[in-house]
């Protein structure tokens, strides 16, 4: 645009400047630039509401929508955890886990063998929001966990006691009674699920571009940002659809299926939170935006922190040494998870210390060495740590 | 849900009303504020409203459970143990026949008062898992031996060492070291190990005095918290009070007693010595019975001291409309005693000679957890929470 004379261009910045002061009145945020997209009526959208055809380049059906990258970190995820789950049955191989864990030297198998093409990876976006030392920190015992559990794939032919790696029934331990494959999917549902998604994406991913478009894209930098969230916590059209308190209407892993376990309160506004925070960033919505992105943050968090507690109690109620070391796989990589529970005041310190005081570290230690008096200071702590 | 809203913020737009001539900005405003509220709806909704009478009925359901059952029960189990410590304290000062007698009745009375309790695993009973600690079977003779031998070193908090203390660990220790009671005595008087034999009996016996004294004191402050928690949400009493209720029934009458013993369950194995009281035998039927009695009367809300109902799940169910519901579920208490009656005493030889009644019994035990676990649970709005959903 060009002005041709100074009266207009006087007349444009006594507007723009009425319009910045009124801004700061009115306490709004109101764009700068106008919106490239088209409104869309966010008390329109119900549960039920088709995500993809909602969110459109300007009158076309053509979706602003894309859940690629998202679903394949999610199914790097879902890959890590049936390859750990052989072990069971079969040897395995940690390099694998952790080529698998960097997306280098095609590692992917069968379902998973698109992935080997795929342009992203898990390992350097785990623990991304926290400090160099700590996301290193992170990194290197998710593949100092992946060693652990090749190492017990040896012992899938032994039977598991005090010091003895092998199997506790259908679970396959170390000789501390850890089950690593348990170990390795919860502690990547914080790592990998609820740091990216929660304190990434729908955090500081929040202050991306949505004024121009990504080359060769039909989204924006921020809608991506938004939408890739949404595919890593899901592969579902409509995440939990159909569901009830009983019944789980979606097929969902990891981190998806632990917010219909254990935020009932809350697991069926979810879908809904994102399809509002995704027409706050179509209608440029900042207040909006952030307001969704807090619940959903929260309701996410929640679950983990739920979870914890809850495979703590569990173990209370058991009464064999095999659904008691499940229990303690569980709720140790829950455990560890806490530490990514930002919204919540979660951190590495109180994370840290709950392990060591749940986890002896001696060799014939860890589950051999828990007490229902540990399991309830445990428990107890997480509960008036988060409100619970 | 537009028309909710209006009402809701109806009475601030009538005071704005008052105070304004301007149509069209209370229109706006009202417009505003219904749209905020409106998008509010959506991501976090307000806890469905529920009436007052809803909450009060459960807080009177949870304070007669309290008052009238958990805390009384609990003091009749006091004076049980306590005559039980008494004659563990007589007989490990002088180990005779007589003193044996006198312990081993007093621990039958105990074991079978410890069936009325066993149920509150919820508040200070789960926090110390004192059935964790005081019931289970069957007791682990090798881990007893060792236990032994070890002495005071022996770590009994862990789990592995559950099968090793409690009732159980006395039945053993009491009714099956020897063939006979002169046998027995002479366990615990002659012998290398015969001194430690004595302070192991009384390292568990006072252990259990311990762990329950904890229990017992820590009500009278826990017994507050729990009257208050009167919501439905997993950490409500009415949700952990449910939850404890039927695993209790379903893991460890249906399962602990019928189930397991005569193999009835999925993939079960006849295995006639993991009935409870196994070395004692003569009390198994009395105590299945026991335990199955506290259920019934915890469901009606019977008093323990007064035997008059108060309000409990059966009236808060009534008062939810499921007058229907509550018959089916006594009815079905009704079959199960139906089939109690039928048993000898001895369990352990009626898995060996007829196993039929015991599966019998178990299969009516199952239509019950059904009841409770679907029915009842859906009724009331509560979750079952100690089962895995994830299938991992």
């Amino acid at each position: 645009m060009k002005y041709s004379h100074l009266p207009g261009k006087l007349a444009m910045a006594a507007l723009l400047a009425l319009s910045i002061a009124s801004c700061k009145k009115d306490k709004q945020e109101e764009p700068a630039k106008p919106s490239i997209r088209a409104a869309v009526d966010a008390t329109k959208l119900t549960n039920t509401t088709d995500y993809k055809a909602t969110f459109v380049v300007n009158g076309t059906t053509a979706t602003t929508v894309d859940f690629t990258t998202g679903n394949q970190r999610y199914r790097m995820f879902q890959a890590i955890n049936a390859y750990a789950g052989t072990a069971t049955t079969v040897t395995i191989d940690a390099n694998v886990l952790k080529n698998m864990f960097s997306n280098t030297g095609s590692p992917f198998t069968g379902t998973y063998v698109d992935l080997n093409t795929a342009p992203v990876q898990l390992k350097s976006v785990v623990a991304s929001s926290k400090t160099a030392i700590e996301a290193a920190a992170a990194r290197t015992k998710i593949e100092g966990d992946f060693t652990s559990m090749a190492a017990i794939s040896l012992a899938n032919g032994a039977t598991a006691s005090a010091g003895v790696a092998g199997k506790l029934g259908t679970r396959l331990v170390d000789g501390r009674g850890i089950e690593y494959a348990q170990i390795i999917q919860k502690s990547l549902i914080g790592a990998l699920q609820i740091d990216y998604i929660g304190n990434v994406l729908l955090n500081t991913g929040l202050n991306a571009d949505n004024y121009t478009l990504v080359s060769g894209k039909n989204y924006t930098q921020l809608e991506q940002n938004w939408d890739e969230a949404y595919a890593l916590l899901t592969p579902s059209a409509i995440y939990l659809a159909g569901s009830t308190d009983a019944v789980r209407g979606t097929t969902e892993f990891a981190l998806g299926s632990y917010v219909w376990e254990y935020n009932k309160a809350n697991y069926a506004n979810i879908y809904l939170a994102f399809l509002k925070g995704r027409a706050a960033i179509v209608n440029n919505d900042k207040v909006e935006l952030k307001k969704q992105a807090t619940f959903i943050r929260t309701q996410l968090e929640l679950a983990v922190a739920k979870a914890a507690v809850g495979y703590l109690e569990k173990w209370g109620t058991r009464t064999t040494d095999a659904d008691r070391a499940h229990d303690i796989g569980e709720g140790g990589g829950f455990l560890y998870s806490l530490r990514y529970l930002a919204l919540l005041g979660g951190d590495a310190t109180f994370s840290d210390s709950l392990i060591s005081g749940l986890l002896t570290t001696t060799a014939n230690g860890g589950i051999w060495d828990i007490t229902p008096a540990k399991i309830a200071t445990a428990s107890t702590a997480i509960k008036a740590k988060f409100a619970l | 849900m537009g028309c909710h809203i209006l009402a809701t913020h109806s009475s601030f737009i009538n005071m704005i009303l008052l105070k304004r001539k301007k149509p069209l900005a209370i229109l706006l405003f009202a417009a505003v504020v219904c749209l905020y509220a409106c998008s509010k709806k959506g991501a976090d909704p307000d806890p469905t409203p529920e009436t007052d009478a809803k909450a009060a009925n459960r807080k009177e359901m949870l304070v007669n459970i309290a008052d009238n059952i958990v805390i009384p029960a609990y003091g009749k189990f006091k004076v049980k143990l306590d005559a039980m410590v008494a004659k563990s304290t007589a007989f490990t000062a002088t180990p005779t026949t007589a003193t044996l007698t006198d312990f081993r009745a007093a621990w039958v009375d105990a074991y079978v008062e410890w069936q009325k309790v066993e149920l509150f695993d919820f508040g200070p009973g789960q926090t110390e898992a004192i059935r964790s600690y005081f019931n289970i079977y069957p007791a682990n003779e090798t881990s007893i031996a060792t236990y032994i031998t070890t002495g005071a070193a022996a770590n009994l908090d862990v789990p592995a060492a559950y099968p090793a203390q409690g009732f159980p660990a006395l039945d053993y220790l009491l009714n099956g070291v020897g063939g006979n009671d002169a046998a027995i005595v002479a366990f615990y008087t002659t012998g290398g190990d015969a001194t430690k034999r004595i302070d192991y009996l009384k390292r568990i016996t006072q252990r259990m005095n311990t762990i329950f004294t904890k229990v017992n004191t820590d009500w009278s402050t826990y017994r507050a918290t729990f009257i208050s928690k009167t919501g439905v949400d997993a950490g409500s009493s009415t949700s952990v009070m449910a939850n404890s209720y039927i695993l209790n029934f379903e893991r460890y009458i249906r399962s602990g007693k019928f189930g397991i013993p005569s193999g009835a369950m999925m993939n079960g194995v006849v295995a006639a010595n993991k009935v409870e009281a196994f070395y004692k035998k003569d009390i198994s039927a009395t105590l299945a019975k026991a335990a199955t009695q506290a259920t019934i009367d915890f469901f009606n809300g019977k008093g323990v001291t007064s035997g008059i109902e108060g309000p409990s799940f059966k009236t808060y169910l009534i008062s939810l409309g499921n007058t229907a519901l509550v018959t089916t579920i006594n009815n079905q208490f009704t079959a199960i005693n139906g089939k109690l009656v039928t048993l000898p005493e001895n369990l352990y030889n009626q898995v060996n000679t007829n196993n039929q009644t015991m599966i019998d019994t178990y299969t009516e035990y199952q239509k019950a957890v059904k009841m409770l676990k679907v029915d009842m649970t859906s009724a009331i709005s509560i979750t079952i929470s100690y089962t895995d959903n994830d299938g991992d």
